[in-house]
């Protein structure tokens, strides 16, 4: 349980430089149900992108949680 | 001369008032196109991109844009002399269309004209939210015409106050005399007839007159101020 916290922990902070880029490995990698706490980090990004791009925080929440959505399948 | 002059004038009044009068309900039926300009800046990005959250955008609306690719009708507003309802309609999903990613776009939206009170709809997991808003519209009109189902319809511009990225343009006509809006901005001093915001154009395609439409209050939902709606979008939360 320790362990998958720091690999979700590795995960989250790879994000800030990488974007999304470890999604598909960490899908790999943890292999069971879905994993919300990488997910988050994903949706919350793609609505900041969203958000700054547009304008619009209803959209932008649209985006968010299909980003979500579509991790949580691809990490299950 | 001046009695010919008020003669004409009067039959001119007489007429208009004639033609507005059996134009104070009715049905109008609103096609959607995606915005395509407006949106290049997520769908415009290289195969070869390696960032994998605008891979995502990208595919995300462009399944969007294939859905509203369809030249079909997307939305129907209701309005008599008072009030005015428009709501999505149900369509099919292209097959080619990923299901999981497309998000319907469309929301609910509902005024009354004598109360100056206007509510739409937010939908979100299994949530409906009903939204009070209390915003008054400030609209720049312009000089520029265009003819749309038929009605001469004026160009108006609107930035959102506190939102500089939050844009809207609406083309109203005035010879329909409910002032109603398919989304949720309003205001203009005629029926919104097109109206184009970042993701899409939402365009009148058809318009029937009634001599009385029947427009219930939407009720259903968990009430919101406009405040509080707002606070709501300040922080994201996965659903």
């Amino acid at each position: 349980m320790k362990n998958l916290f720091y690999v979700c922990l590795v995960a989250i902070l790879s994000l800030g430089s990488t974007g999304f880029t470890t999604v598909e490995e960490m899908g790999n990698t943890l292999n069971e149900g879905g994993n919300p706490q990488l997910c988050s980090g994903i949706a919350f990004k793609t609505f900041e992108k969203v958000d700054e791009e547009t304008g619009d925080r209803e959209e932008a929440s649209r985006a968010a949680d299909a980003a979500f959505e579509a991790c949580m399948d691809l990490t299950s | 001369m001046t009695k010919i002059k008020t003669f004409f004038l009067l039959i001119n009044l007489l007429f208009i008032t004639a033609i507005s009068s059996g134009q104070n309900a009715g049905i109008v039926e609103y096609g959607v196109d995606f915005n395509d300009e407006k949106m290049k800046k997520f769908t415009d990005i290289e195969d070869s991109e390696k960032d994998r959250g605008s891979k995502f955008l990208k595919k995300f609306y462009l399944e969007r844009k294939k859905v509203y690719d369809q030249d079909i009708v997307f939305m129907e507003l209701k309005f008599n002399k008072n009030e005015y309802i428009a709501k999505p309609v149900e369509f099919m999903i292209p097959e080619s269309v990923d299901r999981n990613l497309f998000k319907k776009t469309l929301n609910l939206v509902y005024g009354n004209l004598n109360t100056n009170s206007f509510l739409f709809e937010y939908k979100r997991g299994a949530n409906t939210y009903l939204v009070e808003s209390e915003k008054n519209f400030k609209w720049d009109i312009k000089n520029e015409y265009e003819v749309i189902a038929g009605f001469k319809s004026r160009k108006a511009v609107l930035q959102v106050e506190g939102n500089p990225k939050l844009f809207c343009e609406a083309w109203f006509t005035s010879q329909i005399p409910v002032a109603f809006s398919p989304v949720k901005y309003y205001g203009l001093p005629g029926a919104i007839l097109k109206v184009t915001t970042t993701f899409n154009h939402i365009y009148a395609k058809n318009i029937k007159f009634k001599d009385d439409v029947q427009i219930d209050k939407p009720t259903k939902g968990i009430k919101l101020s406009g405040k509080e709606y707002n606070k709501m979008m300040s922080n994201y939360s996965p659903n």
